[in-house]
């Protein structure tokens, strides 16, 4: 039973130890919209008021073990500047800056992507057989032949993986180059496109002929697809278009003229019509399965998934597509790659870069004290190094989950989860307890819901005496599932230097200056403070707590550097206000071994 | 948390003055034609072949390897190779900044750009070009003439895109590949 508990366990959260994984503040967005939702059943789900997120909501919201799979590390982070919000990939925007081949690297235009249809124009071919890149050889270098060099010479296209030969498929080129133009002559007949150029001119013309037609705005149509307006006209984009269809058929009875009904008898003689007794009995007398395709490679060729290899058709390389990473909430534009003309997929250089390690302070294990295994009831010491990024000067307060001893008062957050059973979902045992006052929203209301864990995690910016040390406890000893510890940290606030690149290379200095009670070290830019853990859990339990830290810098430089300014209320910053900024993130230690005996 | 030193054997190892670290157990051919950049470790029972060059007399580069590179144990690298107007001939080979290379991996590649992590048991088949921040995953085959574009992960036999990495893998690779030979250090006696 134990066992089965312990690979569920691990199957939640499977992030190896040790870490430092951050929660993005769209996670706080997504449980405030499911709040609503319980207190007031309103579909669609209401966005939250955006001036409601700030540091003080982010602090009612630590990460849970439900969503420990949507905790990221640092570097998987944006940071909007504009906005001081973290963002994960699943919180922003993503724009095509370019589209280019991944074999010739060549930058595809826009325009002409959609009328090629997506792949490659050039000489880039896949393999049928195992899909990988195709490369040109001509007879001549095979056979070695030294004959006259001028006689017309024979080109294939060769896999270096299978050695699979066009020539298999009575496939060869005249010339070594633009395979493209020569390969498109001999797809253009090929039965399906025939059909599918048939379809094309066919719907284009009852298009043509219907006046009503002009109600649809084709212009918006065409933004959609592409510029090739005929090309989008095909019956499967009409069938999911609902206006589009229901102005045919109003159509098609306003000028009976000419039937809408696509005649498949009529115009298509050319198309293949499957024999399938015919095809059973060349089934059946197959003696080697080596001629037949597999389902990989059937779905490669969707226009008439063959049986044999003889009917695979060599394909163009699908492009890939470069992006731009932007703010979900005030579109700033958080990763952008350069783009040079011509260069465009080869250049690797970022015009812009809003990654949170250069705007948050990055947190650290330094080291883990007594190293060993741990065990319950045995407190280690961890070194927890922060990392300032920024060319100022910031303070940070941390402040970890609410005292055992509040618990009968505490914040609903956590009289939920205790009670909750380990499986359901976080919000749903919200709702009972939401539902003592249905009508006020948790988060529309923070004010009314004043609760003592406010107190804690909204914890005091300037630096107060910190020796007075609290003990905390974390409210996950109910959940089960979750390893328990108490998590004492001395060191509540305490100012960062900035962040200066001159003496990245100048040797430390040891500061004389008395350290501050809980403080380890303090380097350039970096302090180490110490957390006490001391497992509480069981055997096998996993030993991570949440904290919370709120980061406040003020600008006083007028410009800072060449860069854009920090913020676009800049004017604001610059006259001396502080900015806060807060977070959640886990730290995981490791698991509860065994105890010893000695 | 930071990662354990890995400690060698200051006799097997040769600190150039650029900072290589090159294993004497390691086999390099023709030193002379390959360029190392510098802070670049070689582990013990790499080979490679220097040796293997474009017929014709005088000095040139066969093999150049740029700084902070790892050229992992047992591993092979080897300039490629082709048959080009019935005439046999080697290729030089580039191998950029931060490049790690794994364990027993056979590299053949034309040239690969920086910040590339190739695992263990690799093999980059010949003329590959692996562009900058790639990583190619343990036991990968990547077929000869293969082109990898940036920010791709490969893997498999044959190797085949797999996912796409982040933005900020400069960063990560950077620091790994700086921290890697920070941490490389001579046991103390």
């Amino acid at each position: 039973m134990d066992e089965i508990k312990n690979k569920n366990k691990n199957k939640n959260n499977n992030i190896p130890f040790p870490y430092v994984y951050y929660q993005c503040t769209c996670q706080v967005v997504s449980k405030i919209r499911k709040d609503i939702y319980f207190s007031t059943f309103q579909f669609p789900l209401k966005e939250p008021v955006e001036s409601e997120i700030n540091s003080t909501t982010i602090s009612h919201f630590p990460p849970t073990h439900f969503n420990h799979h949507r905790l990221k590390s640092i570097y998987d982070l944006f940071f909007c500047p504009s906005c001081c919000e973290l963002h994960c990939p699943d919180c922003v925007k993503n724009d095509f800056l370019c589209f280019y081949c991944p074999n010739c690297l060549f930058d595809v235009p826009q325009a002409s992507v959609v009328s090629e249809q997506n792949r490659c124009i050039r000489n880039c071919f896949e393999c049928p057989i195992c899909f990988n890149v195709l490369t040109v050889i001509s007879q001549q270098d095979t056979i070695n032949t030294t004959a006259t060099d001028d006689e017309q010479t024979v080109y294939f296209l060769a896999c270096n993986v299978c050695q699979w030969k066009s020539l298999e498929i009575n496939l060869s080129f005249d010339k070594s180059t633009g395979l493209y133009l020569q390969l498109q002559k001999k797809e253009s007949i090929l039965p399906h496109e025939v059909e599918f150029q048939n379809l094309r001119n066919h719907y284009d013309k009852c298009l043509r002929s219907n006046n009503n037609m002009n109600n649809i705005n084709t212009k918006r149509l065409s933004a959609l697809f592409g510029n090739t307006s005929s090309f989008l006209y095909s019956p499967s984009i009409i069938s999911h278009i609902p206006d589009l269809k229901t102005k045919l058929i109003q159509a098609k009875r306003d000028n009976n003229q000419i039937s809408d009904e696509y005649n498949n008898s009529s115009e298509n003689k050319d198309t293949q019509v499957m024999e399938d007794e015919l095809e059973m009995i060349n089934l059946k007398n197959l003696e080697n399965m080596d001629e037949l395709t597999s389902l990989k490679q059937k779905l490669n060729q969707p226009e008439d998934q063959p049986r044999y290899l003889k009917q695979l058709r060599i394909h163009r390389i699908p492009l890939r597509v470069k992006l731009q990473t932007k703010c979900d909430k005030c579109e700033k534009i958080l990763v952008k790659q350069e783009v040079q003309k011509m260069k465009k997929p080869s250049n690797i250089r970022f015009s812009i870069k809003s990654f949170a390690r250069d705007y948050i302070p990055n947190i650290f294990i330094q080291k883990i004290i007594p190293n060993n295994k741990l065990h319950k009831d045995i407190p280690v010491q961890v070194l927890l190094k922060f990392v300032n990024p920024l060319s100022q000067e910031i303070s940070v307060s941390i402040s970890t989950l609410p005292n055992k001893q509040n618990e009968d008062k505490m914040d609903i957050d956590m009289d939920s989860k205790k009670n909750s059973p380990i499986i359901t979902p976080k919000f749903s045992s919200r709702k009972s307890s939401l539902n003592l006052s249905p009508i006020l929203s948790p988060i529309l209301s923070p004010k009314k819901r004043k609760k003592p864990s406010l107190k804690i995690s909204t914890a005091p910016i300037i630096p107060i005496n910190p020796t007075t040390t609290t003990k905390i406890k974390n409210p996950y000893k109910e959940n089960a599932g979750v390893a328990t510890c108490n998590v004492t940290v001395l060191a509540k606030s305490f100012k960062i230097p900035a962040y200066d690149p001159t003496k990245e290379f100048e040797n430390d200095t040891e500061s004389n200056e008395q350290n501050q009670v809980g403080i380890f070290e303090k380097k350039k830019n970096s302090v180490s403070i110490i957390v006490e853990v001391r497992p509480t859990g069981d055997i096998g339990d996993r030993v991570e707590f949440p904290i919370l830290v709120t980061y406040s810098f003020v600008n006083n430089e007028k410009e800072v550097n060449n860069e854009t300014p920090i913020s676009p209320n800049y004017a604001e910053l610059s006259h001396g206000v502080q900015k806060f900024v807060s977070f959640w993130s886990v730290i995981g230690i490791g698991e509860i071994s065994k105890e010893c005996f000695d | 948390m930071d990662e354990d030193i890995i400690y060698y054997d200051k006799s097997e190892y040769i600190e150039t003055e650029s900072g290589n670290k090159i294993s004497r157990k390691s086999v390099i051919s023709v030193p002379q034609n390959i360029v190392l950049g510098g802070k670049t470790i070689i582990q013990q029972n790499c080979i490679i072949r220097g040796d293997l060059r474009r017929k014709g007399s005088g000095y040139a580069v066969v093999i150049g390897i740029g700084k902070y590179c790892l050229l992992g144990e047992n591993s092979i690298i080897r300039p490629p190779y082709k048959i080009y107007k019935g005439v046999f001939s080697y290729y030089p080979m580039k191998i950029s900044d931060y490049v790690h290379i794994g364990k027993r991996s056979i590299v053949e590649a034309a040239r690969i750009g920086q910040y590339v992590i190739i695992g263990d048991d690799c093999v980059v088949g010949r003329f590959s070009v692996i562009k900058e921040y790639c990583r190619i995953l343990d036991n990968t085959v990547i077929p000869p003439n293969t082109v990898i574009p940036s920010f791709s992960v490969f893997g498999g036999n044959p190797g085949r895109f797999i996912s796409e990495l982040p933005e900020s893998s400069q960063i990560i690779f950077e620091q790994k590949a700086k921290q890697f030979y920070e941490r490389f250090l001579p046991k103390s006696q």
